[in-house]
């Protein structure tokens, strides 16, 4: 999109003086005209503005959210019954499999990609991200690693290995169909899209901040996006090289893990653990960014010990590294191994306690106000905080061997992963939905949607601490009545609990999709500033205009919006002195007139479209490398050629044919 | 200002009515005498674990109920109530430093204790006795190599036998994926891994069955993968033994379980070995399982009726008042109902018979062989009823 | 093509250098090669408006030294060690004369090339001419059972004065001499290594063997065996 004025005569765009002569985009490779429209399906799948792509995102990631759930539900109701009849022992180790994949991959991190897409510009007073085409890219490989992904269900079934994907249960060997290649190559894509996605946001952060916001004034939702930024950066890559491996021994007849050709088993493990206990915090700190956000404007104070919430983030971010082995715990380290990683483990607790302190002291002494977001965010905090001392119970090594792939864990990380990221989510939704769709979700469907959720998820995942302890293991399709235990509150009992829990769960789910659809038939009419706000994405309109601010704000305090807004009077007490309204107009009247802004590519949704081709050509024929070859190739050029601002003669001449100089939304 | 109702404020009424309700669960929903719990340890290293778990939990507990206190106090005391505007302060170092302090001794707390039992149950040089434990899918081998009182190896499966109040050591590994042994009340889960060769303490304090199951996911039957340690006196020890080591001669003509012996030559030794058993020639027939099995080995089916449950641990080879009998038995009887074995009265039958009629419908398996020949689990055989039966006679005769 | 080609040449050149230098000079080249490229590269870099063909002829005078070293190097052969493994068939698995103690080459820090040594079944450790085995978590003895249709990694630990090699009769094979079948021992061993050095070896028995039972032993103490039993 540009918005710019228009030059009186063939100016060049100013971005392009002084640089090297390039092929002008109308001629690129000779094929496209490069896309310039603003309104249509056109503007979506072209696009390069962080804000459509955030949307796009969260559509993509809820979607998946509704998958993931289903997955979910139907295997609670295979587990109703101990010898449920629901799914066979394949088709159920292909649910909880893909159940997990689904959740992690394609729907809570791209949902926190949806809110840091979209919040990130707009917190720091940017116009967009560092590499908007990146940005756009990134979606497109997510979107269709995904959909690449979910097509195994219907290719001879889907991965069957367990998200964790063990070594040697992964090979050919143990699992011939064609599952596990679609898992591996479709995170390979999703893998992608998370890698340069971390490399744009945190180039953004660093180097795009308004003028006078140092990096303790920076939001807290953005330090935290930043610091899960860092850990992809680091993560990824690990995890790459373990589906690398695993891709050459499945396809190519490598024997990384052959034990029969004398593999240790553990190194996948190994592997797969410096990636995903990172991820663990990759998934969890945008929604503590999330909360954080919401409790302080919710308790109308400022978030308590925001430094020591920014470097507990950042501890967290270091000390995820050194920990990876506790999932291992049960595989034969060794004792020297076991008690180093127990005690690592044990000290990240420390910063995970340090936030609850801090979010517990942010809402005392404040003015609380119970709306559906604050109500997710308090919800986070008591639900985190049960699956932050579960937590601790499997720290200690020697108690962890009885708890550890027991249903104990599988309550540990819901309340973990569920109480604490989606809830985190949630507050986001109803938080800045005004603020994205100019429509207020509606409060009442709210609390219907946050009770049922709150009540669902504590019945389904409390009942599996019980399961957990008395025995019950992990990812079994069948259990046995006669190890079950007697009496009416027998681990059957627990189970049709977990089951009703899940059914009420996803009920809770739909109050949301129904609000979503209630609210989007409203008129748009949200107030500027719903929630007296405190951050900087609220000194703009609702929905932000395509350039995000007519003049990029100067920051002078941590809450800019609102130390704007309020001053202590001559007694000391705080008093509103401007309103948001009063804001906007001021920010408004003094835009300097011409912006210019990162026009549409087609390249980066035809790069990421080849991917998936290279890799059904890894399955089923190699010919299709080629082919999704030659399309990247293709693209890659064609995006290089491309300049990322689009030169005026590109549009369309103005209507009435002449020069002009108004502000004109283009491209 | 306010552009929104203001919304009754629940959420305090309804923790304190959730969270209190939520530790009565935990406390009262326990099943009674749950098989696999491990909160009621019955072995030596679970014991010592649960010194661990004693200390833990209740901490755990206690923290997650004062920080729901915590929050409930905040949510009913700070609620708008049309108060000023709060004070803008940032925070106080001393609550900030404190909060760090307290969580970081809480900590110490649980880390001493948790070190010295990591390394409390790493030592194993004070066992007295070997069994080598092999997963495969989907059923656990235990072998006992030759020590003293053990001058034969013994090879079984399913059952875990091991003298009572002492030391055991286990050699774990696998034949094909990684599995996880454990049996709760005994002792924590030690993985197996193929190329891997882990040792964990074994003990039972009394004589009994203790149930245990493969915790580690490894592949299409996981669920169906279990087995039970039985402990039985030093005495009674012996005794299996002797019988387990003694030469079993072959069912000779007009003997119970000559036609189903003739069965189990044809259709059972590529994979199953039974000890003793000869060809005409005179020659021991030696099951060469590596060559019809991705894993290598199945079951050495020599003392079948010995064990309490088959298939891996799947089904139980007793009917289920027999099983009751020997699951309630008091300790001091208990040696001698396992050690009768199974006989006709107390078989198992129709669940037998519908295994050897079709084993893949009643245990997901891959049974189809793959490009190596080589299959996953039991086949579906295409035994005639007559075959079935008189298989089921000589089974019985492997006592 | 004229590249490719060009590229395989300095290969080629190169990989016959460090066949015919000695083992400890391969490191110390590879080192020195890489940093010269690091520093040629960092200064063409930092340098941008060096002449094109200054930086040509310094490529070509590099590419020109590792070809002539090719060729020097592949007249005078490969490393000792090399050329005689080779003349004796070392790389191929019948070379083992699993009966005799005969020093042929050897690697001369065998233990250093032992991974996972904390995963094997049983080390075996010669010593005073008496070959005892200690299963993990066991006590030394002169019998050890292995899994039955296993792989089973075993450590073998030299602890005489001379070069030694554990070898395991595992049972008799048949096998085709002349076109001829004819049942022979088969033997698997280690290779010979030298005092205090370990070597491991790996074996799988599929089943029990109780007519002709598997023992172990090193070739010049034949009556120091230790009785392999697969249940």
């Amino acid at each position: 999109m540009a918005i710019i004025e228009r030059p009186e005569s063939g100016t060049p765009v100013p971005a392009l003086a002084g640089g090297p002569a390039v092929v002008g985009p109308a001629q690129t490779l000779g094929a496209f005209r490069r896309p310039v429209t603003t309104t249509g399906w056109k503007s979506w799948l072209f696009t390069v503005d962080h804000k459509k792509l955030g949307i796009m995102y969260g559509v993509s990631a809820m979607f998946f959210f509704v998958v993931g759930g289903l997955e979910a539900v139907l295997i609670r109701l295979q587990l109703a019954q101990p010898n449920g009849k629901v799914l066979s022992a394949d088709v159920y180790n292909q649910m909880f499999t893909m159940h997990a994949t689904t959740m992690v991959f394609l729907f809570i991190m791209p949902m926190a990609a949806a809110f840091a897409n979209y919040m990130v510009p707009l917190q720091i007073g940017a116009r967009d991200v560092a590499f908007p085409r990146i940005n756009a890219f990134g979606f497109w490989a997510y979107f269709f690693g995904a959909i690449f992904i979910n097509t195994s269900w219907f290719l001879g079934g889907a991965a069957d290995g367990g998200w964790f994907m063990y070594a040697p249960n992964s090979s050919t060997l143990f699992s011939p169909s064609h599952g596990i290649d679609f898992w591996v190559l479709g995170l390979q894509i999703t893998g992608i899209a998370s890698l340069s996605g971390s490399v744009n946001l945190i180039v953004t952060v660093l180097n795009m901040r308004a003028p006078g916001m140092s990096l303790l004034k920076v939001p807290i939702f953005t330090w935290l996006v930043l610091v899960t930024q860092f850990l992809l950066l680091f993560a990824m890559p690990v995890i790459t090289v373990a589906l690398f491996l695993l891709n050459f021994q499945r396809g190519f007849g490598a024997t990384f893990f052959d034990t029969s050709a004398g593999a240790d088993p553990l190194l996948w493990q190994h592997l797969f653990w410096i990636f995903g206990h990172p991820e663990v915090y990759i998934i969890i700190l945008p929604s503590f960014g999330l909360v954080s956000e919401v409790l302080p404007v919710f308790s109308r104070k400022p978030l308590f010990g925001y430094p020591l919430v920014v470097f507990s983030g950042v501890a967290i971010g270091f000390v995820g590294w050194g920990v990876w082995a506790h999932h291992m715990f049960a595989s034969g380290l060794g004792p020297v191994s076991v008690a180093v990683f127990s005690i690592a483990t044990m000290m990240i607790a420390i910063p995970t306690g340090v936030k609850i302190i801090n979010w517990c002291m942010t809402m005392w002494g404040g003015k609380l106000w119970y709306t559906t977001s604050m109500m997710f965010a308090i919800a986070l905090v008591v639900e985190f905080t049960i699956g932050g001392v579960s937590g601790v119970t499997h720290a200690a090594a020697s108690s962890d061997t009885q708890q550890t792939d027991t249903y104990y864990i599988v309550a540990h990380f819901h309340y973990v992963l569920f109480g604490g990221a989606v809830l985190g989510l949630f507050a986001g939704f109803y938080y800045w939905w005004p603020k994205v769709f100019g429509r207020m979700l509606d409060e009442k469907l709210g609390k219907w949607n946050f009770w049922l959720m709150i009540i669902g998820l504590n019945l389904t995942f409390g009942p599996m601490h019980i399961l957990g302890l008395q025995g019950q293991p992990r990812r079994m399709y069948r259990y046995d009545p006669d190890r079950m235990g007697e009496g009416f509150f027998n681990l059957t009992f627990w189970n049709q609990v977990a089951t009703l829990g899940s059914i009420i769960l996803s009920v809770g789910v739909l109050f949301f999709i129904i609000n979503v659809w209630v609210t989007a038939k409203r008129p748009a009419d949200a107030p500027l500033d719903p929630w007296d706000a405190r951050s900087l994405e609220w000194l703009t309109a609702s929905p932000p205009k395509e350039h995000n601010f007519d003049t990029i704000p100067q920051v002078h305090a941590l809450d800019e919006f609102f130390h704007r807004k309020y001053a202590e009077n001559e007694h000391g007490e705080l008093v509103k002195v401007a309103t948001a309204e009063e804001l906007l107009a001021a920010e408004e009247a003094a835009g300097s007139g011409h912006v210019d802004l990162p026009a549409p590519s087609y390249w980066p949704i035809l790069l990421a479209f080849g991917l998936p081709v290279a890799a059904y050509g890894v399955i089923y024929n190699h010919i299709g490398i080629a082919v999704g070859g030659v399309i990247i190739l293709l693209a890659m050029f064609g995006w290089s050629l491309e300049p990322s601002y689009a030169e005026p003669t590109d549009y369309d001449p103005p209507t009435d044919g002449g020069s002009t100089k108004e502000l004109a939304t283009l491209g | 200002m306010r552009t929104l109702p203001t919304v009754s404020n629940r959420i305090e009424r309804v923790s304190r009515r959730v969270l209190p309700a939520l530790g009565l669960m935990l406390l009262a929903g326990c099943a009674k005498n749950a098989p696999q719990d491990f909160l009621h340890p019955e072995g030596d290293p679970a014991k010592t674990i649960n010194t661990v778990n004693k200390i833990i939990f209740p901490l755990a507990g206690i923290v997650a109920v004062l920080v729901f206190i915590g929050v409930a106090v905040i949510l009913w005391k700070f609620k708008d109530r049309g108060q000023p505007m709060p004070h803008q302060g940032h925070g106080k170092s001393t609550i900030e430093i404190g909060s760090i302090v307290v969580s970081a001794s809480l900590l110490v707390v649980v880390a001493v204790p948790t070190f010295s039992t990591i390394f409390d149950l790493a030592e194993t040089d004070d066992c007295n006795m070997v069994i080598n434990v092999t997963g495969q899918q989907w059923w656990w081998e235990f072998a006992y190599p030759v020590q003293d009182g053990i001058d034969k190896p013994i090879v079984t499966s399913g059952d875990i036998v091991i003298p009572e109040g002492e030391c055991v050591m286990l050699r774990i590994t696998s034949r094909d994926v990684i599995h996880s042994f454990w049996v709760p009340k005994l002792n924590g889960k030690k993985d197996a891994v193929p190329n891997r060769v882990h040792t964990l303490r074994f003990q039972a304090d009394q004589p009994g069955v203790y149930l245990g199951q493969c915790a580690e996911f490894c592949g299409l039957s996981h669920a169906n993968m279990k087995m039970n340690a039985i402990a039985l006196t030093r005495a009674d020890f012996a005794t299996w033994v002797a019988n387990q080591t003694a030469e079993k001669p072959m069912a000779s003509e007009g003997q119970a379980g000559f036609e189903g012996q003739g069965v189990y030559s044809s259709y059972c030794t590529a994979c199953h070995q039974v000890d003793g058993l000869k060809d005409p020639s005179g020659n021991p027939v030696v099951a060469q399982a590596d060559t019809t099995l991705v894993a290598g080995a199945a079951p050495n089916l020599t003392h079948l009726m010995s064990r309490i449950t088959f298939a891996g641990g799947t089904y139980w080879l007793q009917t289920e008042k027999c099983r009751d009998d020997l699951f309630n038995a008091s300790p001091e009887e208990f040696g001698a109902l396992y050690l009768k074995g199974v006989d006709e009265s107390c078989l198992n039958r129709i669940e037998l018979e519908e295994w050897l009629r079709n084993a893949p419908a009643k245990k997901a398996m891959y049974p189809t062989l793959n490009e190596d020949g080589l299959g996953r689990g039991m086949p579906y055989l295409a035994l005639s009823e007559d075959q079935i039966d008189s298989l089921v006679e000589y089974l019985l005769t492997l006592q | 093509m004229a590249g490719a080609v060009g590229l395989a040449v300095i290969i080629y050149a190169f990989s016959r250098i460090m066949l015919a230098v000695s083992k400890s000079a391969g490191p110390a080249i590879f080192v020195v090669a890489a940093a010269l490229i690091t520093l040629f590269g960092f200064l063409f870099s930092a340098r941008p408006n060096l002449r094109t063909q200054l930086v040509g002829a310094l490529c070509a005078v590099g590419a020109l030294i590792v070809v002539a070293g090719g060729v020097a190097s592949a007249a005078v052969g490969e490393r000792e060690s090399l050329a005689v493994a080779e003349r004796e068939d070392h790389f191929s698995a019948a070379h083992r004369e699993c009966l005799s103690s005969e020093v042929t080459e050897g690697d001369e820090h065998a233990g250093n090339t032992v991974a996972m040594k904390s995963n094997i079944w049983a080390t075996f450790t010669l010593a005073d001419g008496q070959l005892t085995a200690r299963e993990i978590g066991g006590k030394p003895a002169q019998v050890i059972t292995v899994d039955r249709g296993n792989q089973v990694s075993v450590l073998f630990e030299n602890k005489t004065s001379e070069s030694r090699r554990l070898t395991i009769y595992a049972g008799q094979m048949t096998e085709t001499v002349d076109g001829v079948d004819e049942t022979v021992d088969h033997y698997i061993c280690t290779h010979t290594i030298e005092k205090n050095n370990q070597a491991f070896l790996t074996f799988n028995f599929p089943a029990q063997n109780p007519e002709d039972p598997y023992y172990a032993f090193v070739p010049g103490f034949e009556d120091s065996k230790v009785q392999v039993v697969v249940p």
